[in-house]
């Protein structure tokens, strides 16, 4: 018959652009003109698997990003701080775990320099092929921040203590 | 509270949380330019008139608020 198909190159199920994509969103709603190490943390939490392994989910992460801000802007005086709902939600389709070009500079937002160093890392990991890449991959990277990064304060506030999550991820 | 107060209780406080707070209030800021834009082009606002009342451009305030196709 005819010639075996040329083996291809694997085609990995995730790209950590969609963490991007997705904290990118919750960075609009927030009024963020970048996007931070916590909203990298929030986006994972819409992975089930990962939610479990934090012990929490996005919605209680956006709750205590609030929190956050709200104490802090009492500590500066302004109390009761101003209310002032985050912005209506885009109808995001459900973002690809590979999404495409298009999809990622469509209303581009920067990285900060911290949250764009956690995400390069891990595609580094991805491309050397070290280990099946991952959402973890992206979590581990966020796991090992240390206050004030402010992803490393999000956990604190949430009660997740890092090295307790590291555990359980390289356990499954 | 005066502004004295609360460049005292600014100053006073940990950085960390003061730090923040000035982030908190970025993204206050933002909130508000974007629903108020949306309320004045609701109004029928031009582009312009929206860029001049925030002191940018109109370009600048379209590429930031405008719809993408």
């Amino acid at each position: 018959m005819g010639r075996q198909p040329k083996t291809r190159r694997r085609e990995y199920e995730y790209h950590p652009w969609s963490t991007y994509i997705q904290a990118r969103e919750e960075a609009r709603r927030r009024g963020d003109r970048t996007i931070g190490t916590e909203l990298l943390l929030v986006a994972l939490l819409s992975d089930p698997a990962l939610a479990s392994a934090l012990g929490t989910d996005a919605a209680q992460a956006r709750t205590a990003l609030d929190e956050l801000d709200s104490e802090s802007l009492v500590a500066i005086g302004m109390d009761p701080p101003p209310e002032v709902p985050p912005l209506p939600a885009q109808d995001l389709q459900t973002v690809p775990a590979r999404p495409t070009f298009k999809m990622v500079l469509h209303k581009h937002l920067r990285l900060t320099p911290c949250a764009k160093r956690v995400l390069s890392e891990s595609s580094r990991g991805m491309r050397r092929g070290h280990s099946h890449p991952g959402p973890q991959h992206v979590l581990e990277g966020l796991l090992e921040l240390r206050e004030p990064d402010p992803a490393a304060e999000l956990l604190a506030k949430l009660g997740v203590q890092p090295g307790v999550v590291r555990e359980r991820l390289t356990d499954a | 509270m005066s502004i004295n107060e609360l460049a005292t209780a600014t100053t006073s406080d940990d950085p960390v949380v003061g730090l923040r707070a000035a982030l908190a209030l970025r993204r206050l800021a933002e909130r508000v330019e974007t629903s108020q834009v949306a309320v004045a082009r609701s109004r029928g606002w031009s582009w312009q008139q929206i860029g001049d009342a925030l002191g940018v451009t109109r370009q600048s305030v379209h590429a930031k608020h405008g719809k993408e196709p």
